[in-house]
């Protein structure tokens, strides 16, 4: 059973490319990389990939119509987004192109909306303004009050967290090592360049090393000497609702910007459910991810002026992101004082749509300074994708009920979810390790009962596939298991 | 669509009876097989289980194999070992040991009931572990895994007095049952604190440490405990797509929000079991059912 694990050999200590990180950015390069004959380690200091920012966030592939020009954001993002339906159909990761409405309340918004319908036209993105009445032939669950709206159709909505987990697995198949729960602890530096990556599981050498740290590549800059720079974290609290109100919004619900916020969005998710939020608010505590019942009023009544309906749909969970907020935005470059030292730093909110653009970006910053990028000669292996029951007809159904006894056990009654996936989610080229991580990767114990009846299946699989007792099954870190003992 | 009923004679001998309606029991707990046992002298009858066994979970109690031999006897068919997925035009989309499409005229939604979430509570804070389901706890109970020694238990219910009595038999230091108002049983057990309280939010990372919550006169006073048990608000449960809601071809056999007896549930699958009769009987429904060709 592959595990992505290191196995202590001398040649997996030495690398050419070390990165720091496996949230979407840090796994993304290390799929761009593993195209490449290299020898690559990602180290990530929680137990699982997508464990920040990646993985709470509003699962939008955007266009980029609405990013002032002239940033690399701006030009990253634009890169990426023509690029998502042959990269999610490789890697097996749900996307849609629902199209996104940025409406207008009232005659005060049309000039913002007419500002970013030029905007649109100059970057040759499609965007066509509608009245009210056209919007609401499009989505009619819109609130009566909308006068005006941007329709932008190649606006797209994507899970992050199976992008993320993709991209790693992506990786790992095609040579790339992964060390979970392994957070670089420092750096051993000869003649100015990093020589070691020193973490948790030993040291590596190597030549040369990528920031993807997120709300942690201010440490990780300093504990190498290099920049000075100072991350925060931007927090955004979500509601989902349930996924019988998936029908409702078929498309990306935007408020015309205003001067001082984005406003709620209301968003389909890839899973059939909507997302409301996120709020933004700035703190310097990178670790609490707590959500407030006070916010999240605010967060419901901003969503109701755009579509009223959600005011009464059944949540399913609240969650809250910190996105990698910092003073410069895309600190994407080769380290002043540290040349074999790449940051992929302070992406705070684009990381997910920008992520294919970001790792080219980042391999021609270390091809640039002498990494050797000689393409592999066998072809890339691609990630298998469990087909989940939900998404097929009856008939595919029994054919692969027929193939695969395990396609017979529904575990997760709310979102359909058989023992197949479950269990190809525990033996995948990066395993699920918590009930979480099997909730990443099979939406078991996501659904409306929030793991009610399904919980009990997925730790006895989970319990059997890892070799741990029944009381030790994790949530997610290491500490959060079930129980606090046992007969 | 038409269907044959059939039923079996005092010899034992099935035999096609009549042309009748085809209804769909999702569900053989007490509330399905009630009904099932109403309907299935009267028309074709098909009651769906996910677990392996007619009955489910309860198929050991008394009354529940009572209802099993009057559910057969009558001639309904068991499909068991498969879940109910999707309710179409055609019939129903189950999947498991007999998954694939089965035809009918009507779906009975008796998929019982499932206490309220961290989200449906309103909870706010971090997301930490031990944060479970009273469902899953009487699930750990009985794997002899101790889900927390200073628990606290959530919900005026059937389910929460279960739980804390068995956590406190498992181990359990003290149990604190919160609810909002004033809890059914009035007098607690020794080791179980009552508390009229409303909860806010948990606190603790990777695990739970306290439950934050507001009592009855306005204030806010912290719990310190090493679980939190989800065991309120019997909500129904459902997860048939397509049949979340009644309508007329979808017939809802569980108990209103709060209903928590058995006496309540039975009277859910009769009225369901009526509420089908009544479906059938409208004329849309016979046309649609091709009975009015008979």
């Amino acid at each position: 059973m592959p595990q992505g694990n290191a196995t202590g050999s001398p040649s997996h200590r030495a690398l050419d490319v070390a990165i720091i990180g496996a949230g979407v950015v840090g796994c993304a390069i290390a799929h761009r990389l593993t195209h490449f004959d290299l020898r690559v380690a990602i180290f990530e200091a929680t137990s699982d990939v997508c464990g920040g920012a990646s993985r709470a966030n509003s699962g939008m592939a955007i266009t980029g119509f609405d990013c002032a020009p002239g940033s690399l954001e701006t030009e990253l993002v634009r890169a990426a987004s023509p690029r998502w339906e042959q990269l999610t159909e490789q890697l097996g990761v749900p996307f849609r192109r629902v199209g996104e409405l940025v409406v207008a309340l009232g005659e005060q918004d049309l000039p913002a909306l007419q500002a970013l319908a030029g905007q649109a036209d100059a970057y040759g993105i499609d965007a066509d303004l509608l009245t009210g009445e056209q919007a609401r032939g499009l989505v009619p669950a819109l609130a009566s009050d909308v006068v005006a709206a941007l329709h932008v159709p190649s606006e797209a909505i994507i899970d992050p967290i199976r992008l993320t987990i993709a991209y790693a697995e992506s990786a790992v198949l095609n040579g790339a090592v992964l060390h979970r729960s392994t957070p670089v602890t420092g750096f051993r530096l000869s003649s100015g360049r990093i020589s070691q990556v020193r973490t948790a599981q030993g040291d590596f050498s190597c030549g040369y090393v990528v920031n993807a740290a997120g709300l942690q590549a201010d440490e990780i800059s300093a504990a190498a000497g290099a920049e000075d720079f100072r991350m925060w974290a931007r927090k955004g609290q979500f509601i989902l609702l349930d996924r019988s109100y998936g029908r409702l919004v078929d498309k990306i619900i935007v408020p015309a910007p205003s001067e001082d916020t984005r406003g709620t969005l209301v968003i389909p998710t890839t899973g059939g459910g909507v997302l409301l939020g996120p709020t933004a608010v700035d703190d310097d505590d990178k670790s609490n991810l707590s959500h407030d019942t006070a916010t999240l009023r605010g967060v419901l009544e901003g969503a109701g002026r755009l579509v009223p309906a959600v005011s009464s749909a059944p949540h399913i969970k609240y969650f809250t992101g910190a996105r990698p907020a910092s003073d410069c935005l895309y600190r994407i470059h080769r380290s002043e004082g540290v040349p074999n030292l790449v940051h992929a730093a302070a992406i705070r909110s684009t990381g997910v749509s920008a992520s294919p653009a970001i790792a080219d970006h980042v391999v021609a910053i270390l091809a640039d300074e002498g990494l050797e990028c000689q393409p592999k000669a066998l072809p890339l292996r691609r990630p298998r994708r469990t087909v989940p029951v939900r998404e097929v007809d009856p008939m595919t159904y029994r054919q692969l009920a027929a193939g695969d006894d395990a396609y017979k056990t529904i575990v997760c009654a709310c979102e359909h979810v058989s023992a197949a996936e479950i269990r190809d989610a525990l033996t995948s080229p990066v395993p699920a390790l918590s009930l979480d991580g099997v909730r990443d990767r099979t939406n078991a114990t996501g659904g409306r009962c929030q793991g009610s009846y399904c919980s009990v299946g997925v730790g006895l699989m989970l319990s059997n596939s890892c070799g741990c007792s029944a009381h030790a099954v994790p949530k997610d870190e290491p500490g959060s298991q079930w129980g606090v003992g046992s007969d | 669509m038409l269907f044959l009923k059939t039923s079996r004679d005092p010899s034992g001998v099935w035999a096609v009876t009549e042309a009748c309606a085809h209804v769909i029991v999702a569900g053989s707990g007490l509330a399905g097989l009630t009904c099932a046992a109403e309907l299935a002298p009267e028309m074709r009858v098909t009651v769906f289980e996910r677990l392996p066994v007619l009955g489910g979970a309860d198929w050991e109690v008394d009354q529940i194999s009572v209802l099993t031999a009057r559910v057969t006897d009558a001639g309904a068919t068991a499909v068991c070992g498969t879940q109910a997925l999707r309710w179409e035009r055609s019939g129903l989309f189950a999947a498991g040991m007999a998954g694939g499409v089965c035809a009918a005229d009507l779906l009975v939604i008796a998929t019982g009931h499932r206490p309220a979430t961290a989200a449906e509570w309103g909870i706010g804070g971090m997301r930490c572990g031990g944060v479970i389901s009273g469902t899953v706890a009487t699930h750990l109970l009985a794997s002899k895994v101790l889900p927390g020694r200073r628990p606290v238990v959530l919900g005026d219910s059937r389910l929460a007095r279960r739980v804390s009595a068995e956590l406190l038999r498992a181990g359990a230091h003290e149990v604190i049952r919160v609810a909002p108002g004033p809890l059914a049983d009035a007098v607690a057990a020794s080791g179980i604190t009552l508390m009229d309280a409303v909860p806010l939010s948990v606190k603790g990372r990777p695990r739970i440490e306290a439950l934050e919550v507001m009592t009855s006169s306005g204030g806010v006073v912290t719990l310190p405990c090493d679980a939190l048990v989800l065991a309120g608000k019997r909500l129904p449960y459902r997860n048939v797509d397509g049949a979340l809601e009644a309508c007329d071809t979808v017939v809802i056999a569980q108990c209103c929000e709060g209903e928590d007896s058995d006496v309540a549930t039975e009277q859910a699958g009769r009225a369901a079991a009526s509420r089908v009769r009544d479906l059938l009987h409208a004329p849309s429904a016979r046309a649609r059912c091709g009975l009015e060709a008979m």
